[in-house]
């Protein structure tokens, strides 16, 4: 029986396939959004930590320090019994020039500082006894200093071979390398070239005077692990570092995440709309299948049948499409994450059969789920068919008072969720679905109130073709109600994150203004120190004010790495103070003079330190006294500043991050002009050409903008999608209501309405049904706004930001919302104005 | 073919009734008079106006002004009042709220439904919705008044009042009116019945 049923009814949807192709649409685009997110951030963060782990070969731990590392290190660590294997290593970026080539700069490659004799063990294509093929002289790469091993590809593809030289720049000098030996693979899967050279030479290179950066270590199951460590090391699994990495990004994946699913809540609500569209359209064919004898349970069976098809459909092509765009998105993501996080290189998303299948059964259950309420409506079909719309009317008015239970019951949650004392990120997103779910059943119990007042309003004062519209809102609550929430969950999700780039990008442009207060800034471009000449070559600038020097260092705190900086000059540092966050300036700076320290709001919160704790940044150094805590939003992991001869004290590393320059003159144009100047001295000074970033205030500061902004172009497009699938949703209940009322629309001609007031009548329809989501829209917009303001951001970042009102953009989009209601009812109320009026009441009769 | 050879001429204040059997063209004849729909051939002359070459407005305005419609399931709209009901088509044509409620009230008054005026639909009984669509047919005072089995969904008493009203209203108003029916009541109050058999008028009395 099943099966006649199953036929009879994909016969109807072959001749009107529009409910169909509106359920697929919908579960294709809201799932293939969710896969396509997923899919580029999984790979993303695959990508992530593997570049870590690989690079740690088969180690199982790794030892490292504030200090860098020394070779009594290594021979204490292989003194232990508990070791099977250690190898010392030394690692870095420097930039190349292909000798003979004009000595142009091509390309940074990773150095990486090997033992040859230990290598071996961790990375089994570097073998001292077999090296793995390859072509050359492994022995000469033993013995001779200044040599190097590249893989095959990549040399060929520079044009290098056995015997040619490479240069690298190292400390702005050029260092000349022969290339020994050729391997037929990476032996590891890095971001950049590798380049293999022996200690000595990475030494030389990266000028770390005779330390080591890491030591990598095979360690006994049960061997202690912790004990390896002295006061200032660390030693954990590289496993948990590329965690640890992976991790950075979490809060930005799992963001994304949430406003996909979004959309695959948007896009069920249209296979919801199109089932009932279904239902109302079919109700004929069912009731004459119920005369026949079909039993509910049979009809049901056979509805869901059908829908599972159609969720078959659409799933497949939403995880194919999602594949695809996961593709495109992978491009955007790994962009975003290398201007967060640094370096990542992610080219494709491979395709998963496995999580592929499980996506597949994941949208065939939320199409399932979405049509489950209008299948059972349409197994309950009667027999005789009067009154079965208005059955359906008297059931749901029945209910509201359940729907404002329901209503208080997940604000409830939702306010529980969103106190639950954690600082993890679930509980939020959990309060904003339970809010969400509040004014998804809310909204309806309002409309039922609400709606009959207006409509009489409306007819007292003549407005007819108003109190029309509002009458079959009213009378059509079933299918307006879940339609104007879906819209309204759309709607609330576009107007919270409106509220909170705005204010995010306010306070970050507002925070930069304040931090690039002196008028060009030197980096260097390749993770390296600033050489001490450059300070010279600056302050030869005419009209040069100051010069303040910026260092950093890496510090252990609480068994984790922190960053440390310090600053000698008062106007970075002051700079910096016009977002304190916590203290008083004058008694900060006085603080900080006397060598206490200031943290930025991430640190912070990260350690939960606050105004008069002490923290202990080095070993053998007293504690220091936190006197300011200043926003920032530059290091999500947050950083500790100290003055500079505090900063010596403890690290004694002279060496520069930073320079910031102040010119006496403040006209605009002039820190550009000044850059582009100090760009043709660095040119030509005798020991350049220095690799360094030179960039004057407006340049970074419009950078920053280009970032912020790319930072979010994901979360704009997915919102937008979203929106759309839910006015394709108002679309779908307008038509199902036209259905509905298709006799009461030809009278309305019959006695002389014309198309175009039949036309009005609907775009009247569409704009209350918008109207009544924007207005709903609004304090569920600021709730998720508040959520996204005051809990995502701290528990993902660590930073706060105050609230911005963008009025003009929030009055755009709810005027937009309005107009896309109303336009969105132009099909349906153009298709209504052209039926055939004699056909309409012979099918009455 | 549902209709073939049809000529017709109503004069005004007839009140003709259209008898036939279950498919014999009927409805489609009313519904082609009423600029419903359209005729494949031939030609529908009402005031002089050939209803052919009506565009989708132009045949809307004439559903406005010229004709008026009582339907056998009366076809109320249930969003609106009594009142509003009636006052609708005016409404429709653009008279202002206030003048189109006041024709409305006066027409309801006449059909001994005042007291209702702030009924929705479904709190009148058969009876009282086929007297509100009559008012509803005569509010823009259409010369032409088209009733397609009006009595057919009513009791037979409620059906000779409604008779009644319609004869009453043609002879006070002086529209013409075409009813298509089965009722032998509505018949001997017609002065001119035509009878259609598959589509052809079978003879006139």
């Amino acid at each position: 029986m099943l099966r006649v049923l199953v036929q009879v009814l994909l016969a109807d949807l072959r001749a009107r396939p529009l409910p169909a192709i509106s359920t697929i649409i919908g579960i294709a685009c809201g799932l293939a959004l969710v896969v396509a997110v997923e899919g580029a951030g999984s790979a993303a963060k695959d990508r992530f930590g593997r570049v870590h782990e690989q690079l740690s070969g088969r180690a199982t731990h790794q030892l490292t320090a504030q200090e860098r590392l020394t070779p009594d290190d290594f021979a204490r660590v292989m003194s232990r019994p508990e070791v099977q294997a250690a190898t010392p290593l030394i690692t870095g970026l420097l930039p190349l020039t292909l000798a003979g080539r004009g000595g142009t700069f091509e390309d940074i490659v990773q150095v990486l500082g090997v033992d040859p004799f230990t290598i071996g063990d961790f990375l089994p294509t570097v073998q001292l006894t077999s090296p793995g093929g390859g072509t050359g002289s492994f022995t000469r790469f033993l013995v001779e200093p200044r040599t190097v091993v590249l893989p095959e590809a990549w040399a060929r593809a520079q044009g290098l071979d056995v015997g040619d030289s490479m240069q690298l720049i190292a400390s702005s000098r050029p260092v000349e390398l022969e290339v020994v030996h050729l391997l037929p693979s990476s032996p590891v899967d890095a971001e950049r070239p590798l380049a293999l050279v022996d200690l000595a030479t990475a030494d030389e290179l990266l000028g770390r005077g005779g330390r080591l950066d890491r030591i990598d270590l095979q360690l006994h199951e049960d061997a202690d692990a912790e004990s390896f460590a002295l006061p200032g090391q660390i030693i954990e699994r590289p496993r948990s570092r590329g965690e640890r990495g992976a991790k950075l990004f979490a809060a930005f994946r799992i963001n994304l995440l949430a406003l996909s699913s979004l959309a695959l809540l948007v896009g069920a609500g249209l296979a919801w709309g199109a089932s009932q569209f279904n239902v109302i359209r079919r109700a004929p064919l069912l009731s004459r299948l119920r005369c026949l004898g079909t039993s509910r349970r049979a009809l049901l069976q056979a509805v869901l049948s059908e829908l599972a098809l159609m969720g078959l459909v659409g799933s497949v092509i939403g995880v194919i499409l999602g594949w695809l765009l996961a593709q495109v998105l992978v491009d955007h993501f790994a962009g975003t994450i290398r201007m967060l996080y640094g370096e990542l290189r992610v080219s494709s998303v491979p395709f998963r059969p496995g999580t592929a299948l499980l996506q597949v059964l994941g949208g065939m259950s939320v199409t399932l789920l979405s049509g489950a309420l209008p299948a059972w409506e349409a197994a309950t079909t009667p027999p005789r068919l009067v009154g079965l719309r208005s059955r359906a009317e008297r059931l749901l008015a029945r209910r509201v008072p359940i729907l404002v239970v329901l209503s208080t019951v997940f604000v409830l949650l939702g306010l529980v969720a969103w106190a639950w004392p954690s600082r993890r990120i679930e509980p939020v997103f959990a309060a904003a679905g339970c809010f969400l779910a509040a004014a998804a059943t809310l909204l309806p119990a309002l409309m039922h109130v609400a709606l009959p007042a207006l409509r009489r309003q409306l007819e007292r004062r003549g407005f007819f073709l108003p109190a029309l519209a509002t009458g079959t809102m009213s009378q059509g609550l079933s299918r307006t109600g879940p339609a104007a929430a879906t819209l309204s969950a759309a709607l609330a999700m576009a107007l919270a994150l409106l509220v909170m780039l705005a204010s995010f990008k306010t306070e970050v442009m507002n925070w930069l203004d304040s931090v690039l207060q002196a008028d060009v800034f030197v980096a260097s471009a390749v993770e390296d120190r600033v050489p001490e000449e450059v300070i010279a070559i600056a302050r030869s600038l005419p009209g040069l004010e100051d010069v303040e020097i910026l260092r950093s260092h890496d510090a252990v705190f609480r068994d984790r790495l922190v960053v440390v900086f310090g600053v000698d000059g008062r106007e970075v540092t002051t700079a910096r103070s016009r977002s304190l966050e916590q203290g008083n300036w004058d008694e900060a700076w006085a603080g900080f003079l006397a060598g206490e320290v200031i943290l930025s709001q991430p640190f912070a919160t990260r350690f939960e330190l606050g105004l008069g704790d002490e923290l202990t940044l080095h070993e053998s150094h007293p504690p220091q006294r936190v006197v300011g805590v200043v926003q920032d939003y530059a290091l999500d992991r947050g950083y500790a500043l100290m003055s500079a001869a505090a900063y010596l004290e403890r690290f004694g590393d002279t060496g520069i991050d930073n320079l910031a320059l102040t010119f006496t003159e403040r006209a605009p144009g002039h820190s550009q002009e000044m850059a582009t100047v100090l760009r043709q001295s660095l040119a030509k000074a005798p020991n350049g050409p220095f690799l360094l970033q030179v960039e004057d205030r407006a340049t970074l500061r419009e950078g920053a903008r280009a970032a912020f902004d790319q930072t979010f172009v994901i979360t704009k497009a997915l919102e937008l999608i979203a929106a759309g699938l839910a006015l394709v949703g108002i679309a779908n209940t307008l038509i199902a209501l036209g259905l509905e009322r298709r006799h009461e629309l030809a009278v309305l001609r019959a006695i002389g309405s014309s198309s175009r007031q039949l036309l009005g009548l609907f775009c009247l329809e569409g704009l209350l049904l918008s109207t009544l989501a924007a207005l709903a829209a609004i304090p569920l917009g600021l709730v998720l706004a508040a959520l996204m303001i005051e809990e995502v951001h701290p528990r993902s970042f660590g930073w706060t930001f105050p609230w911005s009102w963008p009025i003009v953009s929030v009055v755009a989009l709810l005027l937009a919302a309005l107009a896309a209601g109303a336009i969105a009812a132009i099909v349906p109320g153009l298709r209504f104005g052209k039926t055939s009026l004699a056909a309409a009441f012979e099918e009455q009769s | 073919m549902a209709l073939d050879g049809i000529d017709l001429a109503l004069t005004a204040g007839e009140l003709v009734s259209l008898v036939g059997a279950s498919g014999s063209g009927k409805s489609t004849l009313l519904n082609l008079i009423g600029g419903m729909d359209r005729p494949s051939s031939g030609r529908i002359i009402v005031n002089g106006r050939d209803l052919r070459g009506l565009s989708d407005a132009e045949a809307a305005r004439y559903r406005r002004e010229t004709v008026g419609f009582v339907f056998q399931f009366f076809n109320l709209i249930p969003t609106l009042d009594v009142l509003d009901n009636i006052a609708l088509p005016a409404r429709l044509a653009g008279a202002p709220a206030s003048d189109a409620r006041e024709r409305a009230a006066a027409l309801l008054d006449r059909v001994g439904l005042v007291d209702r005026r702030h009924a929705n639909p479904d709190q009148l009984s058969g009876g009282q919705q086929q007297r509100v669509a009559v008012a509803r047919a005569l509010i823009n005072d259409a010369p032409l008044v088209l009733a397609d089995e009006p009595t057919g969904n009513l009791d037979r008493q409620t059906g000779q009042d409604v008779l009644d009203l319609l004869g009453a209203l043609v002879e006070e108003r002086g529209f013409t009116l075409l009813l298509a029916t089965h009722s032998a009541d509505a018949v001997e109050r017609s002065t001119r019945c035509l009878r259609l058999r598959d589509g052809r008028f079978a003879d006139e009395s």
